[in-house]
């Protein structure tokens, strides 16, 4: 029985989105964890990290524990940067923050750097919190405590071409999970590769802010539609696909509706997905299982 | 001839998401001030509550005028500026004014949230003419002949205002962030300076003239992240009981508890307002809890 999984701690792409319309997908701005025994790892840091980094107060402060927390990046837009300090077991000594990207740690830096500057926030810089933060540079697949972790380039717009951004696959005792943000999947070669990085996973992630109209308006900006999403979905094989990077206007009502729509689409039939929401859990082995169920 | 304050954001510290608090809101400070004439537009900071309400604005072609007061800089005040849709429509023009500060001016900062690698919409859509006013504490000013903007310097990190807005009869304040200034505890750029040998005179000074300064006010929006018992003054917030305080010396007709705590939930945000009701109805002040939507008129 395998014991990888998800939980978004935020759904939505750009900016923050609270309201009772979207009570049900979420508000905070993207933060994933990957759930594999007792490891704390989050991919990406939007605001949803805060709300975790508050339920983890209660083993630091009561249980005195000495927590150790991997943070990978895809990039650094704001949107999957801006809670880093607001997460509060960086006010920590006890606490460990192993900080990860495929790019120079400078850069890495340069970027997180900012979130913490003085004329913006309280603080001076990242590296002055009380939590012992560490900054790798990742150089092709990371073993880390059973799982592996390993990166592939997206396709993130030919309006921001200046900066990388990564999928990240995640594998542990025969399970997997693929993360692809921010990618806009359109007919090209980086799309294709990602689609093999991708092949097998058994929970693919995968950016799905557009519909098909809003992304007519939208192209070379780096996000796909919902369709372009799923049609990914469909050449990997995944037993589950997560859309998710939800636009700030689209509601709850909104997401259902597509939903449904997409699910008339004949293409789209066996694909079994689900808009993500926040605060769920989606653990490989129940996707599994109902994959079986057919 | 009227002006009425809508709530665009009420959370402070950050903008968040959790079922338990959508009542009275999620999104991070911003505020509108509306008046009579359907041009004119007049915002309090962008925190992402900003971004909510340049959707709706964003699509309407009609040329504007906006104006923008900005508090300070801390990112749940400004974060919603990028996605502020009358930004990119080129007809409008938009007008911020802010104070500089030692380390940096507002514009810089403005900016600073288009970098490169940083913004997630692409950089060189902002069509808008975009105009920067510097504003300082104690220096008055008129928007388009219309609204008189009065300002003064709080205790919180930089140089953070507050703003009393002037319309005719109709008139508020809004004091967003501002911590106590008891025991040293001086936040604000050049406080430490001013009460250097003179902390005593120095923070009755502070006291009373925001009570001066929010005399002259219907309606008061003010910091109430913490309560009593869990203060953290070096923060930078206040609490409900403090807040009511200024406002009863003021005589101040409505307090709006604002800057909610984000780990507060609905409930315990109205637990807030009820620790201060009783004492409100006493001082003949009406006090409420600050709910995203709200629109207040701002006379008696």
């Amino acid at each position: 029985m395998g014991s990888l999984g998800v939980k978004f701690w935020g759904t939505r792409g750009l900016v923050s989105s609270p309201r009772p319309e979207t009570a049900i997908f979420g508000g905070n701005t993207p933060s994933v964890q990957v759930l594999y025994r007792d490891h704390l790892v989050l991919i990406d840091t939007g605001f949803g990290c805060a709300n975790i980094g508050d339920e983890l107060m209660a083993r630091i402060l009561q249980r005195r524990e000495r927590l150790t927390i991997h943070i990978f990046y895809t990039h650094f837009h704001w949107d999957h940067v801006q809670g880093l300090p607001f997460f509060k077991p960086i006010y920590f000594d006890s606490t460990t923050l192993n900080i990860y990207a495929p790019c120079a740690t400078e850069h890495t830096l340069q970027n997180l750097d900012i979130l913490f500057d003085g004329s913006y926030s309280p603080f001076e810089s990242l590296m002055t919190m009380q939590a012992k933060v560490n900054l790798h540079q990742l150089s092709g697949a990371l073993e880390l405590d059973g799982m592996r972790i390993s990166y592939q380039a997206v396709d993130h717009g030919i309006s921001l071409p200046h900066e990388d951004c990564y999928a990240y696959r995640i594998e542990a005792e025969g399970e997997s999970v693929t993360l692809i943000t921010d990618h806009e999947a359109r007919n090209s070669q980086k799309n294709k590769d990602l689609v093999d990085f991708a092949a097998g996973s058994d929970l693919l992630i995968h950016d799905g802010q557009y519909t098909a109209e809003e992304y007519l308006k939208r192209k070379g900006e780096g996000h796909s539609s919902v369709e372009q999403a799923l049609d990914n979905a469909r050449k990997t094989g995944a037993k589950l696909t997560l859309l998710t990077h939800h636009d700030p206007s689209r509601n709850d009502k909104d997401l259902q509706a597509l939903h449904r729509a997409m699910m008339r689409i004949p293409r789209f039939r066996p694909v079994r997905f689900e808009f993500a929401r926040e605060e769920i859990v989606y653990a490989v082995a129940r996707a599994k299982t109902l994959s079986e169920a057919g | 001839m009227s002006m009425k304050l809508r709530l665009l954001g009420v959370r402070g510290s950050r903008p968040t998401h959790k079922r338990h608090l959508l009542g009275y809101g999620g999104n991070s400070t911003s505020f509108e001030l509306v008046l009579d004439d359907e041009k004119f537009h007049l915002f309090i900071d962008g925190g992402s509550g900003l971004a909510a309400r340049g959707h709706a604005l964003g699509e309407s072609p009609k040329k504007s005028r906006f104006h923008v007061l900005v508090t300070h800089t801390h990112w749940d005040h400004i974060l919603g500026f990028p996605f502020f849709q009358p930004l990119y429509n080129p007809k409008n023009s938009i007008s911020f004014y802010a104070s500089n500060t030692t380390r940096s001016t507002f514009k810089e900062l403005f900016f600073g949230l288009q970098r490169r690698g940083n913004l997630p919409v692409p950089v060189g859509r902002l069509k808008a003419k975009v105009a920067f006013n510097s504003v300082g504490p104690g220096e008055p000013f008129t928007l388009e002949n219309k609204v008189k903007v009065d300002t003064f310097q709080l205790n919180h990190q930089g140089v953070t205002l507050a703003y009393r807005l002037t319309y005719g009869n109709d008139s508020c304040a809004i004091v967003t962030d501002n911590a106590p200034i008891e025991r040293g505890n001086y936040l604000g750029e050049g406080m430490r300076e001013a009460a250097a040998g003179r902390e005593e005179e120095f923070e009755k000074e502070f006291n009373e003239g925001l009570v001066r300064f929010l005399a002259g006010a219907h309606t008061v929006v003010f910091d109430t992240h913490f309560r009593e018992a869990n203060l953290k003054p070096d923060w930078g917030h206040s609490t409900p009981a403090r807040a009511l305080a200024f406002c009863r010396d003021a005589g101040v007709s409505r307090l709006i508890l604002s800057h909610h705590a984000p780990e507060d939930s609905d409930e315990q945000v109205d637990d807030k307002l009820q620790s201060v009701f009783h004492d409100a109805c006493h001082g003949g002040i009406e006090v409420e809890a600050a709910r995203e939507g709200d629109l207040w008129d701002l006379s008696a």
